[in-house]
């Protein structure tokens, strides 16, 4: 009897043993990048790859999102606990009910464009509601994905009605003559044009956060219940992010390499002028000095709010409390 | 070291030539490898322009077939509406018949609209070739391939017209490759959908490697936007660059310009030559242009390009410089050693040659030192030839004997004048010794001081006093014309004349008159003496004279007052046979002083060549009346001596100075 207790125990012993290894190996979470790989993304990807996540005791994978595919649905779907969106955009998703959070405000100045070329006699906002040199409207190509909300904001505000939004980058239209403006990131489409030839005095710029709209771009989100459940781990998150972004910023060329192994794997194009010129621009854009670092301001989130609120682009609940949960508690390696 | 100017002689020349050589050489040089070099890269922009319009041209011949062919499919979608068995056909007989022309071709299509009915677009229909020349038709949904948002279908709608889009990859096969895009319309003219005719770009590098004229070349195809579109593999690329050619097709010439620009081993031009060669050549520029691109480490590149009309993309080749110009470096280096051969031997031939020249020159050099010597017997070196080193030992020699023989004479007349110069000195004393001595006994009346100084070792001038009895006392002055041995000759004759003739005579115009017959008849020279003789009456101071062209003789009378006895009694002695002298007298009374001279005096210049003339004489004369003859000699000599100062005596002088001391009985005192 003693001989069969003996085994018994034995048993119980192992599966508590094994429970218990169970029970302490951490969670797998993924984040998904809104697009294809790009130094956007560099920070983070620096993170993964230099192992800052599993310092900070994270076992993060990183996706992709397909090309128009809603990036939200990743988090609705359960698909990942984490995203990389624009912070328009998902104030937007918030406003209309999508319960996600922001866990970590990755750049913290707008990078958003609108490039006309010079000849098309576009010199300024004015000039947008203007017919062009050949008496015909002007031709807008701005982005149907989650970027093209401030755009469309910026063009009503220049009393631009009406347009609709467009496939693609609109790069190539532009290059070809078959738009006159197009919405451009300043780390990305703004150099495509500066790669296809194009000199910087040909061309007009117009920088939202010139105009009143200087609305950071991305930000990492969850779903409220993930923060809720695991606020160590949104809090690990949004410390590894920065000290994955400081440290590719210190290591540029290992950082590029991170980016073009990603690149690679996706099997996107990989011009490595473009992405040294996007992981410059979109570094510069981070404010990692600054003690906002990592945190979205509550009067920038409520400022957007407004603007938003005032355009009718949201119309149901929002606000930074809810937004922001963990905004009043500033991650560790901000400085 | 020495200066220059005391190397030998050769060696300056050898020098002198090498510097020359050098100078001409290099001028020389450099000018033949300018035109060398210049018509060289002028060929060379030729040939290779021509190598890549030609290449050029001929990629370009597929673009407007296909072109073409797509125009022909859209039109007969628009004329026949056909149904999707009829495009499958339509399309594949489009493809049999264009894909042994264009063999690049990989796939015609036709993509539509939504239309008609609502809802998704008709399916997209797509003809390419699979394995054993077959091809095969495909449906695709756009759900499956969203042709809608596609640039090949949106940039030909929005623009309204055909064209040719930018590279890219196909999203099934991974093949690089543009797409002719042809809109098709409706019979309203409406954009209905797009025809599309693919052609690879994966064979494109060996028909973009024809565009290297010299094999060595980095052929390039850029898009209407810059992008690589071909970048065949070249032997002579850089590990970097070979590194980065696959990356390329990434990159757009601008954007790798930029890269450039970031690199750390990259310089800033070569961004900015890059760019500005892209921007040329996006503009459908054909050309060349010099930068340092691609082959970085192996300098300045040359980079010539042409536009591909039809897709509106344009290629390139870039050459290193340094490999271009190869064939004008190994020519340079060929030249080189034989241009020194040439040289050195120049060099040699000319140091043999100067060497031959300068050698007897050397030997006359020897020869002319030893001769300065004193040895007049040296031995010259024998002349070979007539040249002039020849012409100057001949003349050398002919110097050298003509020096003998005037050394030769030198010494013969050296001799001659050593005996000449001794009988002179004996022709002296004797000339002196027959002058009288003074001063007089002191018994004489008077006292006398005379001189005689000739101009050269013997004179012509002469003085003579000799008593003739006790009361009466004779004295001569005279200046025989001409100097030397021949007045002095002709002096001595005067002297002895003189003294005969007052032996017959105490008249002294018959004395003078003896004298002047004998001199001129016995003499056949024209010599004549100016002469004056006077008899001197001791016992009553009463002097009888004659003048004989003689200067007027001065008196100093006691006190001062001078009086010249200015009348002459004829001409000079020996001019005149026939002529008859006179006498005159004065009388003479104590103290009164008598200066007799002749031309010497008067006559002798100083430096300037003015005479020092009577009336100075007269003014010494005068200055001291109480001096005695002896003391007025000395005097006028000093002050004839200061005036003259260096110049040499020119004529004789004569003085004679004579003051009646009064009657002897009354005894006066001599003083001498």
């Amino acid at each position: 009897m003693k001989r069969i207790f003996g085994i018994g125990g034995a048993i119980v012993l192992l599966c508590a043993l094994f429970a218990a290894t169970a029970t302490a190996a951490p969670r797998r979470w993924t984040i998904v990048m809104p697009w294809q790989p790009q130094a956007q993304f560099a920070g983070i990807y620096y993170a993964k790859e230099a192992g800052i996540f599993e310092k900070h005791g994270l076992d993060i994978e990183i996706r992709h999102n397909p090309q128009g595919a809603p990036i939200v649905e990743n988090l609705t779907s359960g698909k990942a606990q984490f995203i990389v969106a624009p912070l328009a955009a998902m104030l937007v998703e918030r406003s209309r009910g999508v319960p996600l959070v922001n866990v970590c405000q990755v750049n913290q100045t707008g990078n958003i464009l609108l490039v006309a070329a010079r000849r098309s006699g576009i010199v300024q906002p004015a000039d947008l509601k203007k017919p062009g040199l050949n008496g015909k409207p002007l031709r807008f190509a701005v982005w149907d994905s989650d970027s093209g909300t401030l755009p469309l904001l910026f063009l009503r505000q220049q009393g631009v009605d009406g347009i609709a939004a467009s496939p693609g980058s609109g790069v190539e239209s532009f290059l070809w003559g078959a738009v006159d403006v197009i919405s451009a990131m300043e780390y990305n489409e703004y150099y495509q044009l500066l790669a296809a030839g194009y000199d910087p005095e040909e061309l007009t710029v117009f920088r939202l956060r010139d105009h009143q709209l200087n609305i950071p771009e991305d930000g990492v989100y969850a779903l409220e219940k993930t923060a809720a459940g695991s606020p160590a781990v949104c809090v690990a998150l949004r410390a590894a992010v920065l000290e994955g972004w400081r440290e590719a910023l210190r290591n540029p060329e290992q950082a590029l390499k991170f980016v073009r192994l990603y690149a690679e794997r996706e099997g996107v194009r990989y011009d490595p002028a473009q992405q040294l010129w996007m992981f410059n621009m979109f570094g510069r854009s981070l404010g990692l000095d600054t003690p906002q670092a990592g945190t979205l301001a509550p009067e920038v989130c409520d400022s957007v709010i407004r603007i938003f609120r005032r355009n009718k682009l949201i119309t149901g609940d929002a606000d930074f409390r809810t937004f922001c949960p963990a905004s009043s508690k500033p991650a560790g390696g901000g400085k | 070291m020495k200066p220059l100017r005391d190397w030998d002689l050769s060696c300056r020349i050898n020098l002198t030539l090498l510097v020359l050589m050098l100078i001409a050489g290099g001028v020389g040089g450099g000018f033949l490898y300018r035109e060398v070099s210049g018509l060289l890269s002028g060929e060379i922009s030729r040939s290779a322009q021509a190598a890549v319009m030609a290449a050029a041209e001929r990629i370009n011949r597929n673009f407007p077939v296909v072109e073409a062919a797509a125009q022909e499919v859209a039109l007969s979608l628009e004329l026949l509406h056909p149904d999707e068995e009829e495009q499958f056909k339509l399309l594949g007989g489009s493809f049999e018949s264009l894909r042994r022309e264009v063999p690049a071709l990989c796939g015609v299509g036709i993509a539509r609209l939504p239309g008609g009915e609502p809802g998704a677009p008709p399916p997209m229909l797509y003809v390419h070739p699979v394995a054993d020349g077959k091809i095969r038709t495909v449906r695709l949904a756009n759900a499956e391939y969203h042709w809608l948002e596609s640039d090949w279908f949106r940039i030909p709608q929005l623009l309204d017209r055909a064209v040719w889009t930018e590279p890219y990859r196909n999203p099934y096969t991974g093949v690089l490759m543009c797409t002719r895009a042809q809109p098709v319309r409706d019979a309203d003219g409406k954009f209905r959908g797009i025809v599309i005719f693919n052609l690879s770009l994966e064979g494109l590098n060996s028909e973009v490697a024809r565009a290297d004229a010299y094999g060595y070349g980095q052929e390039f195809l850029i898009s209407r936007f810059g992008r690589f579109v071909a970048f065949p593999e070249d032997p002579n690329r850089t590990q970097q660059l070979r590194d980065e050619a696959a990356a390329l097709f990434q990159s757009t010439i601008f954007s790798y310009a930029d890269l450039l620009r970031e690199r750390t081993f990259s310089r800033e031009d070569a961004s900015d030559q890059l760019r500005k060669l892209g921007r040329a050549m996006l503009a459908g520029e054909s050309g060349e242009m010099r930068a340092r691109i691609f082959n970085r480490s192996a300098g300045m590149e040359r980079i010539f390009y042409a536009p591909l009309s039809n897709p509106g993309w344009s290629l390139g080749v870039a050459y290193s410089e340094k490999l271009l110009m190869e064939p004008l470096r190994t020519l340079t280096e060929r030249l080189i050693p034989i241009a020194l051969l040439v040289l050195l031997t120049g060099l040699l031939a000319a140091w043999i040659l100067v060497r031959r020249m300068t050698r007897p020159l050397g030997e006359l050099a020897a020869a002319a030192q030893s001769i300065g010597e004193g040895n007049f017997n040296t031995p010259l070196p024998v002349a070979k030839g007539r040249d002039q080193v020849g012409c100057l030992t001949e003349a050398f020699h002919g110097m050298q004997l003509a020096l003998a023989e005037y050394l030769e004479k030198f010494k013969t007349s050296t001799a001659e004048r050593e005996r000449f110069e001794k009988e002179l000195e004996v022709a002296r004393e004797i000339q002196f010794g027959m002058l009288p001595e003074t001063p007089l006994p002191s018994a004489c009346g008077f006292s006398l001081f005379a001189e005689l100084r000739p101009a050269h070792r013997v004179g012509g001038d002469l003085y003579d006093f000799f008593r003739l009895d006790d009361t009466h006392c004779c004295f001569t002055i005279g200046d025989v014309s001409g100097e030397g041995i021949q007045a002095a000759l002709f002096m001595a004759v005067v002297q002895m004349l003189q003294r005969g003739e007052a032996e017959k005579s105490r008249d002294p115009g018959a004395i003078v008159n003896g004298i002047n017959r004998f001199l001129s008849t016995g003499s056949t020279t024209r010599t004549s003496v100016n002469y004056l003789l006077g008899i001197l009456d001791m016992s009553t101071g009463i002097i009888r004279y004659a003048n004989a062209g003689l200067n007027p003789p001065c008196v100093r009378r006691v006190g001062g007052a001078l009086e010249l006895l200015t009348t002459r009694h004829g001409p000079a002695l020996g001019t005149d046979s026939d002529a008859q002298y006179g006498s005159g007298s004065i009388t003479l009374a104590a103290g009164d002083t008598l200066v007799l001279y002749t031309d010497g005096v008067t006559a002798a210049c100083d430096s300037a060549g003015k005479a020092f003339g009577s009336e100075a004489l007269l003014r010494v004369v005068a200055y001291r009346p109480e001096s005695s003859p002896a003391e007025l000699g000395e005097k006028i000599l000093e002050v004839i001596g200061h005036f003259v100062g260096t110049q040499e005596q020119a004529d004789d002088i004569a003085l004679l100075i004579l003051r009646f001391n009064g009657p002897l009985d009354k005894g006066v005192p001599i003083d001498g």
